[in-house]
């Protein structure tokens, strides 16, 4: 890529947050991440679409990533570019020993039988691709891009 | 997050309001179990239509109440969310389980309607 071209992008506008792995931290995400993915024309749906899927990833750090030293840490990034919006949501605890069983519907390592295993299933169904990176004691990054159906439309 | 309840003859109507999500979810599932344990009525009717948003920790804490009190021989009955709280209802094929209604009122006339 030329140089002007990634001086162009680096305008694009980015958001970093970072956070304790505790349940408000989810809340506190989705609503400044769809916040921010507003500049984009989004109907009201897709932003409620993008606010389950960030709170599903923002949750599982909660739940799953620091089971003996939370709360950890959480990184939220989010971007927009090429017309979409990109959300990264990483942290550095367990991570994930098999990656597409846990994307499984359904599938739930907690003992608790109020949890159903849907998180990964949500972060898919609402989002246009969904990418998870992870390493067992290392940590895990969930990748997420989502872009306005309207602007999808109107390039076909 | 709001919990209120009416009890009627022979039905007791719980009727969530707000987030109910990874935050909330375990303070839900202790009030609405407190309410149906404390009420003598058969029937229950969850009334989620002013909930705002719901994720798979508010969607576990619903089927799990739905499943517990079904186990306490309660009759349960739903009346869902709108807009995408209500996607997330529907992609647990919650239907399957549990009688949905499209308001409180029908779930109320269903409910009375099947004992006659
Ligand atoms: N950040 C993470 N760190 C470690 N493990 C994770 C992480 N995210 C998910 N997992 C693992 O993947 C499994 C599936 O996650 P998913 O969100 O689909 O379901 P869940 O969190 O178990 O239940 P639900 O989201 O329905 O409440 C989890 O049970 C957990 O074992
Ligand atoms: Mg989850």
């Amino acid at each position: 890529m030329a140089d002007g071209a990634r001086a162009v992008m680096s305008m694009d506008p980015w958001l970093e947050m970072a956070l304790p792995s505790l349940p408000e931290s989810a809340e506190i995400c989705r609503v400044t991440v769809a916040v921010f993915a507003a500049a984009l024309p989004f109907t009201l749906d897709e932003l409620e679409q993008l606010k389950v899927a960030v709170a599903e990833a923002v949750g599982n750090c909660a739940l799953h990533a620091y089971p003996t030293r939370a709360p950890g840490r959480v990184q939220v990034r989010a971007r927009l570019e090429a017309g979409g919006v990109v959300v990264e949501v990483q942290d550095w605890g367990v991570g994930i020993a098999d990656i597409a069983l846990a994307r499984q519907p359904d599938y739930t390592t907690s003992p608790d039988p109020d949890h159903v295993g849907m998180g990964f299933t949500f972060m898919e169904q609402f989002t246009d691709q969904l990418e998870v990176e992870s390493v067992p004691g290392r940590g895990t990054l969930v990748r997420m891009r989502k872009e306005p159906a309207a602007a999808a439309r109107d390039r076909r | 997050m709001q919990i209120t309840r009416q009890e009627r003859v022979g039905t007791l109507v719980v009727r969530v309001g707000g987030e109910l999500d990874v935050r909330t979810a375990g303070a839900f599932r202790d009030k609405v179990d407190e309410l149906v344990a404390a009420s003598a009525q058969q029937r229950v009717v969850l009334n989620l239509s002013r909930v705002t948003f719901l994720d798979s920790t508010g969607l576990g804490a619903i089927l799990g109440r739905v499943r517990r009190w079904k186990e306490r021989d309660r009759q349960v009955v739903l009346v869902p969310p709108s807009g995408v709280a209500r996607t997330v209802l529907d992609m647990a094929a919650l239907g399957r389980t549990v009688a949905v209604y499209p308001s409180e009122r029908a779930a109320l006339g269903e409910v009375a309607g099947i004992d006659g």
